[in-house]
């Protein structure tokens, strides 16, 4: 990520490298917000959004080269608050039980099942289990994103993982 | 890898696979970026002064200007009053109400507490020149700001000392940013007609001697009308408990709405309950807070707190059999119109207190707890043992080498989410993973080691990364409940702390992270 730091040191100036960090990082932040909050739309915003907030505040950390891990606690924090304060899940499971712009995909079973119970779980500890089985990162990492310890995140993976299994009966774990 | 995780990865790759992506950057991203740049730029490098950066800069947006900018100095003035503050100031400068700018509780505020009386002074009037001085054209920057605000009804402390008070130096490092360039900063608190206010001001290294001069009187012109249909803070009630006088007393948490009931007494500190209905309707339990005052035989607690508006009665039954019930308090409509408040005085210091709350036919709509406050003694009342204890740092003395410390309890896991549910009625896990209990706001008086340790998170690191802290700069920012910046380092004014004590003394005081 060391291009970056050229790009975000300062004020912005040079409109195409801003243009260029825009592409290089806000698909992989759409993408992430989209799991973890099961709208696509929704989460479109919210991945600009923290863009915009991560580029606006990147002049003042001393490590640029974190934009990325910046980027994406900016996103975890914003899915979570926008759960968290406007209750939504409600509204989730209902857009799941219909149409939703993300999971459109034809049924297929056992997929089908995971995503519902995926989708009734609390925002954090769904966050967690994106972060950790779709972004591949550690535990540290995923603590960072989440703004908790390492602890933490295995404590809401494993409570996940738990309640996935009591959901789906048919996991075997191997 | 089993079963579960595998079909994880796939169902997430398979999703993210139709997620629709930007493929190009939106129209007007630079200029949205370096908006975004010069809100922060005010907000965090020059905490001093965000008030103002935001307020003008909406308030200028949404008042119709008032004329071209002209030459300040000490020329004709003119004399204004906004929720009944009258000032006296040059002509060529704006007087901005932010209630009829629509700015309180606009969601561009965020959720901080806000002013509700701001009086913002300076001489141009476009948004950039003070939303972002440093970034307007050559000659049409604001040299100066002020604004003044209302804040919670201060009993003690150095918000309380009577008007008329002098601007002191508020330490704020702004060599490097770019909003305020090398700007310098001033801030003054007081109590005026029972009402507590702050001001801050802020000086471009261009403001000439007559501006600053004119400014500071301006300042000194103000004079105070007692609180109106504006209130933010009323006195609710007077009592004494445990051979010491206290006084309740209610204010609004922020613009958006929720009510603060705060218990002060005259040497035991200040406790405070809050709540706030939002937009839900459904009955909430009785939110209590307690505290107690004086020591063995002749201790007693204070239970207060806010209550629903059909609850006009709250009784509250110790372990010990005892009752105690007393009518609520009328909280002001324009305070909270959803809201009242009740406050029960109990023999008992320390035993678990079942509250109840009667509506006008006498039937019980809801109920609370008070949970088992260990009531201090004499002799130590202001020591903790040796250990790490967590709470809040409410004031510092460098000098004295002491702070004062509240006494809370950070639970996590099972512990938290009982008490979150306990406490909330919500039956889901409780966010962040934490929950913190602070049933007594007793403060206890701490002394530093000579060498005590001040870690503090540094935020360019978050979160697990520390940095040895300034005592000096750590009492500014607990003294005014605001984050103060160190170049790229902040210390907190309002945050969570874990102190460790080690003979009696403390040796540590460390940040807790919360998001």
């Amino acid at each position: 990520m060391s291009q970056d730091t050229g790009i975000v040191g300062s004020i912005v100036e040079d409109r195409t490298d801003l243009d260029d960090l825009y592409v290089r990082h806000t698909p992989g932040a759409v993408r992430l917000a989209t799991l973890i909050t099961g709208d696509a739309d929704l989460a479109q915003d919210i991945a600009h959004d923290a863009f915009l907030r991560s580029v606006g505040r990147f002049r003042h950390l001393r490590q640029p080269e974190a934009f990325e891990a910046y980027l994406r606690r900016a996103v975890v924090n914003a899915c979570t608050s926008h759960f968290r304060r406007r209750k939504v899940e409600t509204t989730y499971l209902r857009r799941q039980s219909g149409t939703s712009a993300a999971f459109d995909e034809p049924d297929h079973g056992r997929r089908d099942e995971l995503r519902a119970a995926l989708s009734a779980l609390p925002a954090r500890q769904r966050a967690a289990v994106v972060l950790r089985y779709y972004a591949d990162l550690s535990e540290h990492q995923a603590g960072e994103a989440l703004g908790c310890s390492e602890a933490a995140v295995r404590s809401m993976v494993a409570r996940a993982m738990e309640t996935l299994r009591e959901r789906i009966p048919r996991s075997e774990d191997t | 890898m089993n079963d579960l995780e595998r079909d994880l990865r796939e169902v997430f790759d398979e999703d993210a696979r139709h997620v629709p992506t930007p493929t190009s950057a939106p129209e007007g991203l630079r200029r949205s970026v370096r908006r975004r740049q010069a809100v922060f730029g005010g907000a965090v490098a020059l905490a001093g002064l965000a008030v103002v950066a935001g307020i003008v800069a909406g308030a200028s947006m949404l008042i119709p200007t008032q004329g071209s900018p002209q030459p300040v100095g000490q020329g004709p003035t003119t004399t204004g009053s906004l929720n009944g503050i009258t000032i006296t100031y040059p002509e060529a400068w704006h007087l901005i109400d932010p209630d009829q700018a629509a700015l309180n509780g606009a969601p561009t505020m965020g959720e901080s507490p806000l002013p509700r009386i701001v009086l913002a002074l300076a001489p141009t009037e476009k948004p950039e020149t003070f939303g972002c001085p440093g970034r307007a054209a050559a000659g049409e920057s604001a040299s100066l700001l002020m604004t003044v605000q209302e804040e919670p009804l201060a009993l003690s402390g150095p918000a309380s000392t009577p008007w008329p008070v002098e601007l002191g130096p508020l330490n704020v490092d702004a060599s490097e940013s770019a909003c305020y360039p090398a700007w310098e900063f001033m801030r003054a608190g007081w109590t005026a007609s029972g009402r507590t206010f702050e001001a801050r001001v802020g000086f471009s290294p261009d403001a000439t001697g007559e501006e600053r001069d004119a400014l500071f009187a301006s300042f000194a012109s103000m004079t105070f009308e007692p609180s109106g249909s504006s209130a933010t803070s009323v006195e609710l009630a007077r009592g004494t408990a445990g051979g010491e006088e206290w006084v309740l007393s209610a204010s609004q948490t922020n613009a958006k709405g929720g009510l603060s009931i705060e218990l002060t007494g005259e040497t035991s500190g200040s406790g405070v309950g809050s709540l706030s209905l939002g937009d839900t309707s459904v009955p909430l339990d009785i939110q209590s807070s307690s505290m107690v005052f004086g020591s063995h035989s002749q201790a007693e607690r204070v239970v207060f707190g806010p209550v629903q508006e059909e609850v006009v009665r709250v009784e509250a039954s110790t372990g010990g059999g005892s009752t105690v019930s007393a009518d609520v308090l009328d909280v002001p409509d324009d305070l909270d119109p959803n809201l009242n408040a009740f406050v029960l005085v109990l023999d008992d210091p320390s035993g678990p207190v079942q509250l109840k709350g009667f509506d006008a036919s006498g039937q019980v709509i809801a109920t609370g707890s008070v949970g088992h406050v260990q009531a201090p003694t004499s002799s130590s009342s202001s020591a903790l043992e040796d250990g790490r204890h967590f709470g809040y740092v409410r004031s510092v003395d460098p000098d004295a080498g002491t702070i004062e410390f509240d006494l809370a309890y950070f639970l996590s896991g099972k512990e938290a989410d009982q008490a979150y549910q306990e406490a909330t009625g919500d039956t889901g896990h409780v966010p962040n993973d934490h929950f913190v209990v602070n049933d007594n706001p007793m403060l206890r008086t701490l002394t530093l080691a000579p060498d005590a340790r001040l870690r503090l998170l540094d935020w360019n690191h978050c979160c697990e990364t520390f940095f040895d802290g300034d005592l000096s700069l750590f009492a500014q920012a607990i003294e005014q409940q605001t984050d103060v910046a160190d170049g790229d380092l902040i210390y907190r004014g309002q945050s969570q702390w874990w102190v460790t004590v080690e003979n009696g003394v403390v040796t540590e005081i460390e940040e807790q992270y919360s998001p």
